[in-house]
């Protein structure tokens, strides 16, 4: 069973078919749009290609809980971004009497008119929305592409050799440390550890327990997967790429047509304003 | 010139004060199998570490002498020069794999030398014949059970076509067949004609395992080498006085010399045993051994308490597909010690940590039931004052800063009255004999005191039920010996325990009742003279009952029972016939 953020080998489509190169320059495309979009609207284009690609996939649907709980924890901020933007100004494609209907606005003196409009609601969902977005994408890659596929990948593309050790070696630290949490969580729970406070103050020294033994762990760990890839002789020399890029008419379709969408995306956005709110 | 030379060797670790290795000399020469032997800490790892470069390059200190592999001064080349030379694998397979197919994983290492296309090829072909794994070229590593994952990191090693192969204690993790494949691809290495130089260092409990394979011993004790010499340094009592032990057909012929029976060479492998037993019996005429007669008597298992823990049709599915338990049934009385014993991912530590409720069964109509008690219903902090679990690694528990202040921490956050709280802290210490250690710093205890520590913590709650996994994993014979004699300890006192363990010679000893794990189900379930009497059963498990219930059981035609389980036992029946006035 693959823990969260790491590779599972399974019989799919997307393992199997899809190059790593191709899941890369998809990844970028998605993420660059993401990125520069900023109407929900256009967000769940993104979203729809990533609800095939999950399924796909087979990605276990578990990963999502850590997106949930970045999403509610974002909440916060996002709102508080949010709440600051009543000014018809910053809207250059809705309309903007429509934008800046006030659902929950107070005019306050030194701030001036802050709250809710239908305008920051399309701009919140927009940001939690790329959150979504481009955590699916991410677990995607990382789900179907092996450690040895992401490096003879990185290497072709001339990509600097530490900058792939240190790539890697988080790959395989990731999942491993994991289970280490899943174990010092349950080894704690045993002796009765809860993490039973609201003060701050009393749940940081109360995460002791549990901080204390990851700490070492993560330490040890990193020093036993940086032993054990140097002493293969990992980024010593220059590598050969075991895997030649071999790209087939799939890889070449998946690509043109991602690089073909995100160019006219890009063209929509410069020119037309396509994309913004 | 020698392979390796150690010329004055001595270091020390950063903020230590005792030398883990001190004024070394050795020569090591090519194409023989070395076996590394010592109680934890005595410097094993040290050692092996130098060769490659991890000491100084990784792990700094003071270093002192020359450390020479293959004309090279060590400390004047990287890591990465010394792969090319040496190789060493690590105890746990699981960080020293890093690739979708075990072809991928075995070319990592030439591929970052790199070599070209061919010639890596060609490695994997050598690498994957050399580690039997041909036809699992395909297969995804995570797929294999441990004793091939460990073959594997064998495989990837190999492929790096080093002079100098080592392997920390490389089949401690492992289940019986298991650890014997790894030996046994080991064995095939050295003994193919090649010059590979072949090190495998061994704390205790695999010892005869590991002298089945090896020409040469090495022991070292505190840091220092207190012998070198021939296979046959296995039967040196000196083994026992240091807490290494000694495997158990020498232990056995050993004790019957010193009973007065005229035993020529004390054997270290199992053949060796078989034969001079064969010879010993020849002399003496004897066709086949009798049985003494208190010896069926022995065989009746003791009879315990009411049930106190019931486990009926359990079934746990992890997603997305795997089946870790199907449909277990399976129950623990007052008082037993239970071992439970099976291949790595059989379900072994899935059932125990439903038996603690960590997790809940995956079908509606299971049943757990501790001391009567529905467990899938109840708080956490409620089952673990009637049973508790022990994890296998300390160090995924141990976060106070002192022994006292880690064993305070769970009747602490159980809110228990401060006085209760110090008699049990006080009981616990002396339990697991870490008495004297209270005030000292829990990250500076040696391994087997952080062991102990970490039971010791669970044991103020007062669970009626243990359950310990891998209680003497990572101890030498000694520790391991301390840490059951605690645990016998703690059946007296009225405790239930299970302990999920792959050491054969600890459950033969110890426990009641064994429960065999195969693939999520139950194979085998009974006394355990029963169980170990069966090893066609046991096989179907990858599991092999410990050496001295083989010798018995090779020795079939003789008389012997095949359900002897120690040392002892095999001698009170060979002296019993060799020596019928005396027993």
């Amino acid at each position: 069973m693959a823990y969260w953020l790491e590779y599972e080998s399974r019989d799919t489509p997307i393992h199997k078919g899809v190059q790593t190169l191709t899941k890369l320059v998809v990844f970028g495309c998605i993420g660059l749009l993401a990125g520069l979009w900023w109407d929900p609207r256009y967000q769940l284009l993104l979203v729809i290609p990533a609800i095939l690609l999950i399924r796909a996939s087979k990605l276990p649907l578990g990963w999502f809980k850590v997106v949930a709980l970045a999403i509610v924890t974002s909440l916060y901020p996002v709102t508080l971004t949010a709440i600051g933007q009543t000014n018809p100004n910053l809207f250059k494609v809705l309309d903007k009497t429509w934008a800046t209907t006030p659902i929950a606005v107070v005019t306050l003196p030194i701030a001036g008119r802050v709250g809710l409009t239908y305008g920051s609601i399309m701009w919140m969902l927009a940001a939690e929305l790329r959150t979504l977005v481009v955590a699916s994408y991410a677990f995607v890659f990382i789900y179907t592409t092996s450690m040895a596929e992401l490096t003879d990948t990185l290497l072709t593309l001339k990509v600097p050799r530490p900058v792939i050790f240190v790539v890697s070696i988080a790959y395989k630290l990731i999942p491993q440390l994991q289970r280490v949490v899943d174990h010092i969580l349950s080894a704690q729970r045993l002796r009765g550890w809860t993490l039973r406070y609201s003060n701050p103050v009393k749940i940081v020294r109360r995460a002791m327990p549990l901080m204390k033994p990851l700490m070492r762990r993560a330490a040890m760990l990193t020093e036993q997967i940086t032993i054990a890839t140097e002493i293969r002789a990992f980024g010593t020399g220059k590598p050969t790429p075991t895997r030649p890029l071999k790209l087939n008419r799939i890889d070449y379709a998946i690509m043109g047509i991602t690089i073909g969408l995100t160019l006219i995306g890009l063209y929509g956005l410069a020119f037309h304003n396509a994309g913004l709110l | 010139m020698a392979l390796i030379e150690l010329k004055n060797y001595s270091f020390r670790y950063r903020g230590f004060k005792r030398k883990a290795l001190s004024n070394i000399n050795l020569e090591i020469d090519g194409g023989s199998v070395v076996g590394l032997i010592g109680r934890a800490g005595a410097g094993k790892t040290t050692l092996l570490k130098s060769l490659i470069g991890i000491i100084p390059f990784v792990d700094a200190g003071e270093y002192e002498g020359e450390v020479i592999v293959n004309g090279l001064r060590v400390k004047e080349q990287t890591i990465g020069d010394m792969a090319r030379y040496v190789s060493i694998v690590l105890e746990n397979p699981e960080v020293q794999i890093f690739s979708l197919t075990v072809r991928d994983d075995v070319a990592f290492g030439p591929a970052n030398l790199g070599l070209p296309l061919e010639e890596i090829e060609k490695r994997v072909q050598y690498a994957i014949e050399e580690a039997e794994l041909k036809g699992f070229e395909e297969r995804n590593p995570n797929d294999l059970s441990g004793g091939e994952q460990q073959s594997l990191a064998i495989a990837g090693a190999l492929a790096m076509m080093p002079r100098v192969l080592t392997l920390d204690e490389p089949v401690a993790m492992l289940d019986p067949v298991g650890k014997e494949r790894v030996l046994s691809v080991v064995e095939h290495v050295a003994r193919r004609g090649s010059d590979t130089l072949t090190i495998i260092s061994e704390a205790g409990a695999d010892i005869e395992a590991v002298a089945e394979k090896v020409d040469r011993v090495i022991t070292l004790h505190k840091g220092e080498i207190i012998q070198d010499g021939p296979r046959s340094l296995f039967a040196d009592p000196i083994l026992d006085q240091i807490g290494v032990g000694r495997p158990q057909v020498s232990a056995l012929f050993a004790g019957l010399r010193e009973a007065g029976v005229p035993v020529n060479h004390i054997p270290v492998t199992l053949d060796e045993a078989v034969a001079e037993m064969k010879r010993l019996l020849d002399e003496r005429g004897i066709e086949r051994i009798q049985l003494p007669p208190h010896y069926g008597q022995r065989q009746q298992p003791r009879t315990f308490g009411e049930e106190i823990v019931r486990v009926e049709n359990l079934h746990h599915v992890y997603l997305p597909n795997i089946h870790a338990l199907k449909g277990v049934s399976m129950n623990v009385r007052s008082g037993e010690i239970v071992g439970i014993i099976g291949q790595n991912g059989s379900g072994k530590t899935t059932l125990a940590r439903h038996l603690v409720g960590l997790l809940k069964p995956t079908n509606r109509d299971a049943v757990v039931q501790v001391m009567g008690k529905d467990i899938t219903k109840m708080d956490l902090r409620q089952v673990i004052k009637m049973i508790n679990y022990v994890f296998q690694n300390p160090d995924d528990q141990i976060f106070a800063d002192t022994v006292w202040e880690e064993v305070a921490f769970a009747p602490m956050m159980m809110d228990m009255p401060e006085q209760e709280t110090k008699a049990l802290v006080q009981e616990a210490i002396e339990v697991f004999r870490l008495k004297g250690h209270e005030s000292d710093y829990t990250m500076s205890l040696p391994e087997d005191l952080k062991t102990f520590l970490a039971i010791a913590s669970i044991l103020p709650l007062k669970p009626r039920i243990l359950l310990i996994d891998e209680p003497t994993t990572g101890l030498d014979t000694w520790g391991a010996q301390v840490m059951m004699d605690s645990i016998e300890q703690l059946r007296a006192a009225g405790h239930t325990i299970v302990i999920i363990t792959h050491t054969m010679k600890t459950v033969a000893r110890y426990c009641d009742r064994v429960i065999v794990m195969n693939k999520g189900e139950i194979i085998a379930d009974g006394p355990t003279r029963d169980v170990f009497a069966r090893p066609e059963k046991l096989l179907e498990a990858d599991i092999k009952p410990p050496q001295i219930t083989q010798l018995g059981q090779r020795l079939a035609d003789r008389g012997f029972p095949s359900d002897v389980l120690t040392v002892e036992e095999m001698r009170d029946l060979l002296l019993y016939n060799l020596k019928p006035g005396e027993a």
